[in-house]
């Protein structure tokens, strides 16, 4: 296996990323996170092969266990209990998709290029990391414009997923000798965050009759 | 160097609560629910003779570990250890009566009431973890765990109001989390090639020797990340949106735990992750010292314009959690140790004003409007001097604790000639006494309002179960004020342990 596929797998996560956000069908958008969660997979298992790294196989078994299958299942069980149409986002579709896109494409660049100013090692600095740290700042930030950018709980919840899989990707690129338990500790987390945020969207749902997070505004002074 | 014993101690504090919270769950489902109360009450008495034990040992100059060096119990872990396990008790028995309360009104369910002190023991369990994790990354893990167990804890009357403020927490404060764990990435990964080799985690004992040897724009972005999830958690401005929500929604002893001690996470983050580099990089000062100050006087102007009694308090402690931030940023001895006494006296009188504010609630039915209520202290001269206690010890007068912590700060702040942060401070701590003075003077003595008026022959003193944990608090805050030598011990061996990891001796 040649270092360019984890590169290739990048890129597939990055357009599987911009995807999740954009889509407006919410059903989609939650194959479009299925499909981001394998990409990570892949990530994961091709970057444990490269470095014949036998402990990362088990933060892939773990992050297929909870990001492939339980974040996903989550998410269609709550897409089945409120409207598929995402709330219209404060950006139109089309020129979201435009700027997104444009953004995503010159931070990825951006990154890649001045990656020195962000890398701690000079090994950080070579490829795949190089590639690999690029692509995880771009979905953190990607994850940060969906959480300022769209109203739809379900939506924050996939901005949130993605700042949290931009970190997951660092933590592979730069510290893939953390130890195991410490990996499993932060992805229970994951999995307990979007529980609890999905479950109190489906109750604000059932009172509010939306999952508009905008019209969250009883406490608003 | 002190001397570091193997001690199960600290494991024991974190797993007992966490036993306790999941037979506390099942037995909801068998006869054992009416003694819930008294289980968890049982619990958090051991796990506070615990903590007691565990003081001892460290003021007797030494540290404790346990499983290898995951976990690690110093000056600072001890004060923070003490101060929740403490807490925790008083803030439960003030839930016993007033949550059984809630449940008569109709608010609470028989089922989620077990829940409630499941989920206290839960909280009680990852906080412990939280504040004597040596692993870094695992400081990040323990940090959202409280914030997971403390969720449904916001939401727990599931009306509108608290659904939202429990999502915002959740969402709001993950976010923040998350950027401090990107933060504590990149300066692990920095440190690695100066770890020993086949090292599987940074060790907040470490971090001292570390900060001096990893590039800098990496330590000021690791820095700057850590800076804004942990101000997040504390809820300085501009990260406070979830706060005045959270706690004002919240049953009011939750409201205690999280103004007493949920925000006070972010700052014993902090002492433990940023202040190790402050002394290396004067801009870290500078920054946390811009970033206190505005968070202080944004605070208190927002507190003053709250008709909300909680939405006031929980305002006031935007502001106070500034002056903890902004003395454990000055990264030397006198700030250290004037932030980390303020972290204390903040966390008795806050507990004690949302408790005193949950006497209210308890007596008037669940009125916390300043407008709707007066004349409440010839009714309730118990919690009317408890308050005003809170009121003139959070305003910094003396002889009350809040002084004693607030001018040590004061003076920190003017030992590096910070003069610009060091007015604001003092501006902020007139305006406090002004707002909470105001209110109770609104709401004791003023004239009754309508809605208090309307029941004069029920209004009365709330039962001593309620009051019993204000009172302790109240006279402590007396007590600190007039002999602020009591809290030196411990206070001085937490100020020390911060500067020996800086120092590189962990």
């Amino acid at each position: 296996m040649s270092e360019q596929i984890l590169v290739t797998f990048t890129l597939g996560i990055l357009i599987t990323s911009i995807a999740a956000v954009e889509i407006r069908n919410l059903r989609t958008t939650s194959i479009a996170y299925l499909l981001h969660s394998i990409f990570l997979f892949a990530i994961i298992t091709s970057y444990a092969y490269l470095k014949e790294n036998d402990s990362l196989y088990l933060w892939a078994g773990a992050c297929f266990l909870t990001k492939v299958i339980i974040i996903p299942a989550m998410l269609f069980r709550f897409v089945k209990q409120v409207p598929l149409q995402e709330h219209r986002p404060f950006i139109g579709a089309g020129f979201s998709i435009v700027i997104v896109s444009t953004l995503m494409v010159s931070f990825f660049q951006v990154f890649k290029k001045y990656i020195y100013l962000l890398a701690p090692t000079e090994a950080a600095q070579l490829e795949p990391v190089r590639s690999l740290l690029a692509g995880a700042f771009t979905i953190f930030s990607l994850g940060l414009w969906a959480l300022l950018t769209r109203r739809d709980a379900l939506k924050t919840v996939i901005g949130l997923a993605l700042l949290e899989n931009g970190v997951h990707l660092v933590l592979l690129a730069l510290t893939p000798q953390l130890r195991e338990t410490t990996m499993i500790g932060i992805l229970t987390n994951v999995v307990a965050v979007v529980f609890l945020l999905l479950y109190l969207s489906t109750s604000i749902y059932q009172l509010f009759g939306s999952t508009d997070t905008i019209k969250l505004s009883e406490l608003k002074r | 160097m002190t001397e570091s014993i193997q001690s199960v101690l600290p494991v024991i504090l974190i797993l007992l609560p966490i036993a306790g919270a999941i037979f506390i769950a099942l037995a909801g489902m068998s006869k054992l629910k009416n003694s819930r109360e008294l289980l968890a009450l049982v619990v958090l008495a051991v796990e506070l003779a615990v903590a007691v034990k565990v003081g001892i040992t460290i003021l007797s100059g030494k540290t404790l570990i346990a499983v290898g060096t995951a976990l690690f119990v110093d000056g600072l872990s001890a004060l923070m250890i003490l101060l929740v396990n403490a807490m925790v008790v008083l803030i439960t028995i003030q839930s016993i009566k007033y949550m059984k309360r809630e449940q008569e009104r109709g608010l609470v369910s028989e089922g989620r009431l077990t829940l409630y002190y499941a989920l206290i023991l839960l909280f009680t369990g990852t906080m412990n973890w939280t504040v004597t994790t040596n692993h870094m990354v695992m400081l990040y893990v323990a940090m959202e765990g409280t914030t997971l167990a403390t969720a449904l804890l916001v939401a727990f009357y599931r009306r509108k109001a608290s659904l939202e403020a429990g999502y915002k927490y959740v969402l709001l404060v993950v976010v923040g989390i998350t950027f401090a764990l990107f933060g504590i990435v990149l300066i692990f990964a920095a440190a690695y090639p100066h770890l020993k080799v086949g090292s599987h985690a940074l060790l907040l004992t470490e971090l001292g020797r570390i900060a001096k040897l990893i590039p800098k724009n990496i330590a000021l972005l690791g820095i700057a990340f850590m800076t804004v999830g942990f101000a997040t958690k504390a809820g300085l401005v501009p990260f406070h949106a979830w706060l005045p929500d959270a706690h004002s929604e919240a049953p009011s002893p939750i409201s205690a735990l999280l103004s007493g001690l949920i925000i006070k996470i972010g700052a014993y983050a902090l002492a433990r992750t940023v202040t190790i580099f402050a002394p290396t990089y004067h801009s870290v000062i500078v920054f946390i010292a811009i970033l206190s100050s505005v968070s202080m006087l944004i605070g208190i102007f927002m507190a003053l314009v709250q008709d909300d009694l909680k939405r006031m308090l929980a305002f006031s402690s935007v502001s106070q959690i500034s002056y903890v931030f902004e003395g454990l940023g000055l990264g030397t001895y006198l700030g250290i140790y004037g932030g980390l006494f303020h972290l204390v006296n903040h966390t008795l009188i806050k507990a004690l004003l949302f408790m005193s504010v949950g006497a209210i609630m308890y007596a008037t039915g669940g009125l916390r409007k300043i407008s709707q209520l007066g004349g409440l202290a010839k009714k309730m001269p118990i919690t009317a001097f408890c308050f005003i206690v809170g009121a003139l010890a959070i305003g910094g007068l003396p002889p009350f604790n809040g002084f004693m912590s607030k001018f040590t700060i004061f003076l920190a702040i003017g030992e590096e000639k910070l003069y610009g942060a060091m007015a604001i401070s003092v501006v902020t701590g007139v305006l406090t006494l002004a707002c909470l003075v105001w209110a109770a003077y609104r709401v004791f003595w003023r004239t009754p309002q309508v809605e208090v008026r309307g029941n004069p022959g029920e209004l009365k003193e709330v039962p001593p179960l309620v009051y019993a944990s204000i009172v302790i608090l109240a006279l402590l805050c007396i007590a600190i004020g007039l002999f602020p030598q009591m809290l030196h011990p411990i206070l001085d061996s937490a100020t020390k342990a911060v500067l020996a990891i800086w120092a590189g001796g962990g």
